[in-house]
């Protein structure tokens, strides 16, 4: 039986041994940061406003009026043109909140053809993209870790992240129809069989329906992404990565390419089959783009944001999530191959845009804190 | 020493903000170690405490608190860092385990750490915080509620609970055949 000061003792020497790793040699990391950023100015000096004098005020109505004409006639003369080229997208507002009640861990979304499936407490929830009605299925886990639902071959497909186990369950009954062993498991889609990613120590693995057990194996694999007839994926051992392209059917490698070490953490894909990678940190990501046909790598660009919710594709667009700023409002940054592109959107204030997706017209956000999902017009987000 | 150093760096004085960076930066980067358990992340929430530091410290006005509003800083920024790790998990994978020093402590053995690093990362980023601002920086409960912003009571209620946990893992690990349970970052 240990003592109160018994527990004291253990946890400050453990700490102690603990925090003392080595010194940080990251100053000069942070004093480039600072070298961007400006400090705020505390009751800025203001100029006092320039007002026109008796005889100088005629003059400039006149000039104002006939500004303010010219630039009429160009704005009509503008929207006239880009109304023959293409619509004008609708605007980016919040379509509707999905309370997704009684969880706390609205955490990860996928979509099959009826609606959304979203992980809840020891259940899985799916959402009716019409209704908003919600029917939910108990889901046997080792803990409270589900990192993970998806729907295919008629059954329902749930992570366990501490069990290190895929369950299989039939969607009308619950009942378990198989489990499988995958350590830490985690990102799951479903594309001609069940690829599930291992969390700790890599690799990516495809169960196959038929046989419940796993027909493809690659080890080392840290992100991936499939698209129709394509697997990529990302190999990586520090300081070196390569960004693979394979045959999702046999896992044959079709090309390997290297990529920067620091942009190599996460991948998605774009509507030409451009591949997107980065790697977020909390002060900026990195981004690079490989172009899917000549295998260029760009240059790795910097966004002075956290990308907590990745980069998504998004109506033609690639677009990157950030975590709320300092007014406390996340942003959707449109990408392109050289950078941000200058346009973005702001999302409801407080939402961490965690693991978006898209579906029924709608990019879908979890909101695990407030137990609903947010739901934006995907074709605001249009080039 | 610290007090003309952080005047000129709220005056805009890089040179002066880099050497206060350079203090400060050991006892930061243990704090945050021992709070998000994982070097990368630690080093990223040090990183976004100082360079809000540097943008906000013309809003600080005793230089004499830089030090503890810094910590307010780096305990902000490691809480919301550990809010986001569980959802963090589908796009970034760990291909190494935490960073654990080899450099042993008679008193602990490994079957302590192991009890300890479990029951630690059961707890929730306020309680880690807590725990790891009362036992690591030494701070009084008084401190410790002002650098987190809560009331004193809710930093006693949290410290009490927090330690009856860790206290209550090292006495499991103490019953033959306790099991290994894995656990989240």
């Amino acid at each position: 039986m240990k003592t109160r000061d018994d527990a004291d003792l253990l946890v400050r020497s453990w700490f102690a041994e603990t925090a003392t790793a080595g010194s940080p040699d990251y100053a000069s990391d942070v004093m480039a940061l600072v070298d961007r950023v400006p400090q705020q100015r505390r009751g800025a000096w203001l100029r006092a406003p320039w007002k026109p004098g008796p005889a100088e005020a005629p003059v400039m109505r006149a000039g104002l009026a006939l500004a303010a004409v010219g630039l009429l006639l160009l704005a009509l003369v503008g929207t006239l043109l880009l109304a023959g080229a293409r619509p004008k997208p609708p605007p980016f507002k919040l379509q509707g909140i999905v309370p997704v009640t009684g969880t706390v861990n609205a955490t990860f979304l996928s979509a099959d053809a009826d609606g959304i499936w979203v992980t809840g407490d020891r259940e899985a929830i799916h959402v009716d993209p019409v209704t908003n009605e919600l029917s939910r299925i108990p889901v046997p886990l080792t803990d409270t870790n589900f990192t993970g639902v998806v729907a295919g071959a008629g059954s329902l497909w749930v992570a366990d992240y501490d069990g290190h186990q895929v369950t299989r369950l039939d969607p009308a009954t619950g009942t378990v129809q198989a489990r499988i062993y995958v350590l830490n498991p985690v990102a799951l889609t479903w594309q001609e069989g069940l690829w599930v990613l291992r969390n700790k120590g890599g690799g990516l693995v495809r169960i196959d329906p038929s046989t419940n057990a796993i027909d493809l194996d690659i080890p080392s694999v840290t992100a991936y992404a499939l698209t129709p007839g394509t697997l990529w994926y990302i190999e990586s051992a520090q300081p070196d990565a390569w960004l693979v392209e394979a045959d999702p059917a046999t896992g044959a490698v079709r090309s390997r390419t290297p990529v920067p070490y620091e942009v190599a953490g996460s991948m998605s894909v774009d509507a030409s089959g451009n591949v997107y990678l980065w790697r977020r940190g909390i002060t900026r990501s990195q981004v690079a783009v490989i172009d899917a046909k000549t295998h260029v790598v760009s240059e790795v660009f910097n966004l002075m944001h956290n990308l907590i919710g990745g980069i998504t594709a998004v109506g033609g667009s690639m677009w990157g999530a950030t975590a709320p700023g300092e007014d406390g409002h996340s942003r959707l940054v449109e990408l392109g191959p050289k950078g941000a592109t200058g346009r973005e959107e702001v999302l409801a204030p407080g939402l961490d845009p965690d693991n978006p997706i898209v579906a029924f017209g709608s990019l879908w956000i979890p909101f695990d804190s407030h137990a609903a999902l947010y739901r934006y017009p995907a074709d605001a987000l249009a080039p | 020493m610290d007090q003309q150093l952080v005047i000129r760096a709220r005056n805009g004085d890089r040179d002066a903000f880099a050497t206060l960076v350079r203090q400060h930066l050991p006892w930061m980067d243990g704090v945050a170690r021992l709070t998000v358990r994982d070097p990368d992340i630690a080093r990223d929430a040090v990183q976004e405490a100082l360079v809000r530091a540097w943008r906000a410290l013309p809003s600080l006005r005793d230089p004499d608190l830089f030090q503890a509003w810094l910590r307010r800083l780096l305990v902000h920024a490691c809480i919301d860092e550990l809010r986001r790790t569980r959802r963090r998990l589908v796009s970034e994978v760990e291909l190494t385990d935490l960073h654990h020093p080899d450099i042993g402590d008679a008193s602990l053995s490994a079957a302590d750490r192991d009890a300890l690093e479990r029951a630690f990362r059961r707890l929730d980023p306020v309680q880690r915080s807590v725990v790891v601002l009362h036992y690591y920086q030494d701070l009084t409960v008084t401190e410790t509620a002002a650098a987190l912003e809560m009331p004193v009571g809710s930093v006693k209620s949290t410290l009490s609970r927090s330690r009856d946990a860790m206290r209550a893992a090292l006495e499991a690990d103490e019953r033959p055949g306790a099991a290994f349970e894995g656990g989240l970052a």
